[in-house]
């Protein structure tokens, strides 16, 4: 775990910040084209986690978490968190689809996104030619790609 | 670079690093119920008092002392004129029984609404998926209630109670898998107490299970919330089901 730990940080110092070209704003815009279906609103955090190339396209990797404050819950409150894909071409974002995670992802390193999670349950998403996988296990829990 | 590759453990070996991540995980619970038997133990101090509703002024306050239970005196605010249909009593057949601090009495009649509801949504969860009493993933009435109780038992929450009492399908944090994994249609899907109860089980089922195995009604219920106070919550709904239910409730 300790090394496991050490290479974590390793991954993350080696991503990029935000890229210039891609921003927050763009990708508030792209989700409302791209009919996201989460709630884009004031309790919403997002953050590039990277870009992956595969081929010829282009993806970029965010993830969104929304969390109400104990103000506006009903009870408890309630959170959800994402990994958001977006396909990046020359007209801009195009978002794709997502994952319903539990936690943040740690970065991205040649074409995996890499999660904090032991490697046995799965700790990646790994994008090919075919894009982002239809389903996956993280933490030993399946995962599907969706709006 | 070789710790990000799949593990190829015997199965004896992969089933106890399951069981000692769970074992590890599940400090926070216990920390969490030694923080509640704390401040019950602190004199005059009732943890299960309630609390002002969000959107009241001073939401999130405690109530005044004596004033527990729905009946107290909440700051005033002009509540919206009522719309919409009335939600009438229903005749219970299987009545559940209070959960302690959410009485059922009088104007509180509402909180026992929904006792057939929960009862057959665990009967019908239990039987679809073979679960015995003896099964950790079994669910019994008296946890159904609890649960709701914490996730909208206020009173400023009768509405949700009556209409999605687990908010499962809350649109604000709707994500896709709740199609294929809860059987909703949609994040503005009519929402029903019997619709709620079905889904929440299925999905507190998948938010609990990891790797094929079953990790606990407390993990479980951490990751139906998923909030950084996540803790809280699956400890809080843990114990009232214990305190009012026994252990197997």
């Amino acid at each position: 775990m300790f090394v496991f730990s050490i290479f974590s940080v390793a991954v993350i110092a080696s991503q990029p910040s935000w890229p210039a070209s891609v921003g927050t704003t763009k990708i508030w815009h792209a989700l409302r084209a791209g009919h996201f279906t989460g709630v884009l609103d004031h309790d919403v955090k997002l953050r590039l986690v990277g870009t992956i190339s595969v081929g010829k396209t282009r993806y970029a990797l965010a993830y969104y978490g929304w969390e109400q404050t104990e103000r506006e819950a009903i009870g408890y409150p309630h959170a959800t968190h994402r990994l958001l894909v977006f396909e990046k071409t020359d007209k801009g974002l195009s978002y794709l689809g997502s994952y319903d995670i539990n936690d943040p992802p740690l970065g991205v390193k040649n074409n995996r996104v890499i999660f904090d999670y032991p490697a046995d349950g799965g700790n990646t998403v790994t994008f090919d030619e075919k894009g982002p996988p239809p389903t996956l296990s993280l933490d030993g829990q399946y995962h599907e790609f969706g709006k | 670079m070789a710790s990000f590759e799949i593990f190829d453990a015997p199965p004896e070996v992969a089933a106890a690093q399951v069981r000692l991540r769970a074992e590890i995980a599940a400090q926070p619970f216990w920390l969490a119920g030694a923080k509640l038997a704390l401040l019950a133990a602190k004199d005059g101090f009732n943890p299960a008092q309630p609390r002002v509703p969000a959107g009241c002024t001073g939401g999130g306050q405690w109530c005044p002392a004596g004033g527990g239970g729905g009946t107290a005196k909440l700051p005033q605010t002009k509540r919206p004129k009522r719309t919409g249909t009335r939600h009438e009593p229903p005749k219970i057949l299987h009545p559940i029984g209070p959960v302690g601090d959410f009485p059922e009495t009088g104007k509180n009649d509402w909180r026992r609404w929904n006792d057939d509801v929960f009862t057959n949504a665990a009967n019908e969860f239990n039987a679809a998926n073979e679960f015995s009493p003896s099964d950790p993933r079994y669910v019994s009435p008296g946890f159904m209630k609890t649960w709701a109780m914490v996730e909208s038992g206020s009173s400023a929450d009768r509405k949700v109670f009556l209409t999605d009492p687990f908010q499962v399908n809350n649109p604000q944090d709707w994500v896709p898998a709740k199609v294929t994994i809860a059987g909703l249609t949609g994040p503005h899907q009519p929402m029903t107490p019997a619709i709620s109860a079905t889904a929440a089980l299925k999905w507190l089922l998948y938010k609990g299970t990891k790797q094929g195995t079953y990790m606990g009604r407390y993990m479980a219920l951490r990751d139906y919330n998923g909030s950084k106070i996540k803790s809280y919550y699956a400890a809080e709904v843990m114990f009232r089901t214990i305190i009012n239910f026994g252990v197997h409730g």
